[in-house]
């Protein structure tokens, strides 16, 4: 082993791109040996983990994740929130997936295996294996590293959720015993929920991984090493520094290709390397293409891509439930053989996918407990890249008479995403899996957009640039994120996030009310006068003549209501008929406000937040009404709907 | 009788018949236009006074029309609730109207005022061929079986990890699904023909008719139908081309798809007509013609009598 890892020390040395100052904080340095056995579905593995205490207190016990155990039974924690069901897919009863720690001992020190315990602190469930503790013999003291040497078996399931095997293809992520993340001096060490994924500290992986010598191999970081075996394997080792994950696929079906992605400002020399299915190999360029667009959109707006590979994955026919993951420096995207171009999955789940690599690979955001400042950040980068690739109209889905952008799609989903919860929630504690994917996608996305609007897309484009220069290889925190706003900005956004962050109203603005009528002469008794009624008709008629003759007077009426719950700042823009406009301001804390003018001119039309900054607004199309609406234009919609039907019925009547 | 010359008579038959296509189109209107008074109300009462209507008229706005289905559902809940009582109702007058056509094609022309023709014939038929669509259960129900065991055969072959095959499964179950539909829809038109013709009370025994005809005529008869189908495959293709070519952007434009519309949905009666004439065609070329006569006058105790003479 020591000669070994000598070896790869001095070909790291040698090879240009590999080895550099670490980036990060290494608290953790994996070395793992695994082997997979494709007829049984298993993985045999010795891991030896390096560990580094970062903190000022002393440790007495290690916790790990064994996320593979969250398949092991339907009484599991995940299985349970989830029900055996992961975005659409389905568990298959006769494949569960499991892990077994065989041994765990400190590197020329004691067993510790007698103490292992199996642990469930977020919700106490005795059948949840997701976590398992060691007891230490002695503490470990601030500063100081341990080395433990671990052997471990595990059953893959059949992949539905992100790991798991699909005949011949395999993808292999949160596999091996990981160690939790000691975070002010409290381990932060969570179960494996159905809704929620991943967190974990830095480190430097070195894996070799054995498979039968015709599977074709894709793993996190650089391949090093590559030799045959006698007995009709092949062992290749991977290297990778400043990740917090290693995940790994292997499928003989997999047709691999690889391409230089270079980039002058900022400096990126990286290399894209494709796993895609046979079947799949129609669509490859689109998720060529989207790599490339991923990889300049995210360098240029963000920072430099730092890493030498980057591997994308095709899941096999029948493996979408392992597609659309990320993975440090690889991501598993998803298409299928005869996708049309005009639907443009494959290209925002590899954008989206590739993001993660830096809002959750590079930015170490905590997923459990904060999976906004992954999910959502990464859903507001996604919309900006594929407006900018795809055209910010039809982003999504591009046919003739048929066309939808990511940000119509993701409002769509922020105005489903009900009043339950807030953005910033424990993943697992989202009144369902619905609510969570709707909150911290979609609804902290369009936030974001939001907030962009508000400081403008210079200063917001300053925030994200600083927040990822500040947070790179770190872990930052919700206030984190607000602070760096604010600072960046110079502007107090308490207001704003307060709100959108925390709470789970929704915010809707609207013009209620608009009248525009003629102020009519005095009639009826007034003290001391005369009145109109109570005059001659010749009086009456010279009245009448005097008030053709004076212009009218109209009294114009606007009122604008805060529908929902949230209270941000409005401007009115109110149009006269003769062209006129009046902006008007309101600090949306009543529930109304009403505006009066009286005019010689009528009013026309009124118009809250008319720039449409606040696309949080759950209701766009009573932020504005008019006294001379376009009839034509219903008229265009109820005919088109007529027209469908009279199609209907001619069916029918075949 | 050839294919062509039976597409001919259809065509030509159809075309002398204005009258048809003007009825037919004239009650697909009727019924389309209660839907549209109702999805019109729940349109304006949802977004009628605002502002974004001018960015509808201009681009279709998807925000707005998904915020339309989402946020103001109650609205056009009522219009999507009354599409199916809609079409219900349209259907049942339907098999008014099939009866209205038939008995049109078969009287000579000139003789009877066409109303009188139409409506006469869709009430003497109306009865009888809503029998017919309760008995042709008896065809729906073994081709149903047949598409399901079909279906299951898939199932059983189908392996989700070969992708292309799925498809093609998928496109096998599309096609197939589609041709017995209309194999069913054409065996019911024969039936019709042969009550219309005859003036038979036996529907189940027309029913019996055409499935045997179809089978004896396969070629013939579905050769006619497709041909036919693919005239109204142009008359579409050609809609969606001049449609395609008109922006709705103004009043012009929007009036002018809807006429294009009507013109379209009138060119959709003047094939059903020709479907029709057609198949009456192609079945009086094999029909005794005495047959027809004998039937007319006896009604249903000569038609069991001459059921057990056969």
């Amino acid at each position: 082993m020591k000669k070994f890892h000598f070896l790869l020390g001095v070909v790291l040395a040698c090879m240009p791109g590999i080895t550099s100052a670490a980036l990060s904080r290494q608290v953790v340095n994996y070395d793992i040996h695994v082997r997979l056995l494709p007829e049984t579905k298993t993985l045999e593995g010795r891991e030896t983990l390096v560990w580094l205490n970062d903190s000022n207190t002393e440790v007495t016990e290690l916790p790990f994740h064994l996320y593979l155990n969250a398949f092991k039974n339907n009484r599991t924690t995940f299985m349970k929130e989830s029900g055996g069901l992961s975005r659409g897919f389905k568990a298959d009863d006769a494949n569960w997936g499991s892990i077994t720690v065989r041994s765990i001992r400190l590197k020329n020190g004691p067993d510790l295996t007698p103490s292992l315990a199996y642990a469930a602190p977020d919700d106490g469930n005795p059948d949840d294996q997701t976590i398992m503790r060691v007891t230490l013999p002695a503490p470990i003291k601030p500063g100081e590293t341990t080395a433990l040497e671990i052997v471990f078996e595990a059953k893959l399931p059949k992949v539905f959720a992100r790991s798991g095997f699909v005949g011949n293809f395999f993808m292999v992520g949160q596999w091996f015993p990981k160690i939790g993340v000691l975070r002010d001096g409290v381990w932060n060490c969570h179960q494996y929920h159905a809704q929620s994924e991943f967190f974990a500290d830095y480190g430097v992986f070195t894996v070799e991984i054995t498979v039968p010598e015709a599977y074709v191999v894709g793993a996190t970081g650089r391949r090093v090493k590559e030799s045959r075996n006698s007995d009709g394997t092949k062992s290749l080792v991977y290297f990778q520094e400043d990740v917090h994950d290693f995940a790994w696929t292997t499928c003989p079906d997999f047709v691999e290709s690889r391409e230089r992605f270079t980039l002058d400002e900022p400096k990126v020399e990286t290399e894209m390397i494709f796993l895609v299915h046979r079947a799949h190999l129609g669509q490859r360029d689109r998720y060529v293409l989207a790599l490339k667009q991923g990889l300049e959109f995210y360098s240029k707006n963000y920072g430099a891509y730092p890493y030498g590979t980057i591997t994308l994955v095709d899941p096999a026919p029948g493996g979408m439930g392992a597609g659309g993951m990320e993975y440090p420096t690889l991501f598993t995207a998803g298409t299928t053989s005869f996708l049309p171009r005009g639907l443009r999955m494959p290209e925002m789940v590899t954008i989206h996918e590739f993001g993660h690599g830096y809002w959750y690979g590079i930015v170490g955001s905590n997923e459990f407990e904060e999976a906004w400042l992954d999910e959502g950040i990464n859903t507001y980068s996604e919309i900006k890249a594929m407006s900018l690739y795809y055209g910010a109209d039809r982003a999504m889905i591009d046919f003739p008479g048929l066309k939808i952008g990511d940000f119509s799609y993701q409002r769509l989903a922020t105005i489903g995403s009900g009043r339950f919860d807030p953005i910033v929630r424990e993943s697992w504690d989202y009144i369902s899996g619905s609510s969570y994917g709707l909150n911290v996608y979609s609804k902290a996305g369009i936030m974001l957009l939001t907030l962009e609007r508000v400081l403008g897309e210079d200063v917001m484009a300053r925030v994200m640039r600083t927040y990822f220069e500040t947070w790179k290889f770190r872990h930052p925190r919700t206030e984190d994120f607000v602070r760096t706003a604010e600072e960046t900005s110079g502007r107090g956004l308490g207001w704003f996030f307060d709100q959108v962050l925390h709470s789970p109203d929704k915010l809707d603005y609207a013009v209620t009310d608009l009248r525009s009528e003629e102020i009519q002469e005095r009639k009826g008794i007034f003290d001391g006068k005369a009145t109109a009624a109570g005059r001659s008709k010749t009086e009456t008629a010279a009245g009448a003549d005097r008030r053709t003759a004076r212009k009218p007077a109209f009294r114009n009426t606007v009122v604008v209501a805060r529908l929902g719950e949230w209270v941000f700042p409005q401007e009115i823009k109110v149009t006269f008929a003769d062209g006129k406009e009046v902006r008007e301001t309101w600090d949306g804390r009543d529930r109304w406000k009403k505006f009066v003018y009286t005019l010689p001119v009528k009013l026309t039309s009124a118009q809250v937040d008319p720039e449409n900054r606040y696309l949080l607004d759950v209701n766009f199309a009573n932020n504005s009404r008019t006294l001379a609406p376009t009839p034509w234009a219903a008229r265009k919609y109820a005919l088109g709907f007529m027209g469908w039907v009279q199609h209907l019925l001619s069916f029918v009547s075949l | 009788m050839t294919i062509t010359s039976c597409y001919k008579k259809g065509v030509t038959e159809a075309t002398a018949r204005p009258n048809l296509m003007a009825v037919l189109w004239l009650f697909n209107i009727l019924f389309a236009s209660i839907l549209y008074v109702i999805f019109s109300r729940a349109f304006n009462a949802s977004i009628g006074p605002s502002l974004v209507l001018k960015d509808l008229l201009k681009t279709g706005d998807m925000n707005i029309i998904l915020e339309m289905l989402t946020q103001t559902a109650g609205p056009f809940a009522s219009a999507f609730r009354a599409a199916p009582i809609v079409i219900l109702l349209y259907f049942l007058a339907n098999i008014f109207l099939q009866g209205g056509v038939l008995n049109v094609l078969i009287a000579p022309r000139g003789r009877e005022k066409f109303a009188a023709c139409f409506f006469g014939g869709g009430g003497r038929f109306c009865g009888r061929f809503l029998r017919l669509l309760i008995y042709s259960a008896v065809v729906w129900v073994p081709v149903g079986v047949l598409f399901v065991a079909v279906n299951a055969v898939l199932r059983v072959l189908g392996d989700p990890s070969r992708e292309r095959q799925m498809v093609l499964f998928v496109i096998i179950r599309f096609a197939l699904g589609l041709f017995l539909l209309h194999l069913v829809k054409m065996v019911l038109d024969y039936a019709r023909i042969m009550i219309a013709t005859r003036d038979s009370r036996t529907v189940f025994r027309a029913l019996k008719d055409a499935v045997r005809f179809v089978v004896r005529r396969f070629r013939g008869t579905l050769g006619l139908y497709y041909l036919l189908g693919l005239t109204g495959l142009a008359i579409s293709l050609t809609y969606l081309g001049v449609k395609s070519l008109i922006g709705t952007t103004t009043a012009a434009g929007i009036l002018a798809v809807f006429l294009i519309t009507q013109v379209y949905i009138a060119g959709r009666g003047w094939l059903r007509a020709a479907y029709q004439a057609g198949q009456l065609e192609m079945l009086s070329s094999e029909s005794p013609p005495q047959e027809t006569n004998q039937e007319t006058n006896k009604g249903e105790a000569g038609a069991k009598e001459e059921t057990a003479a056969l």
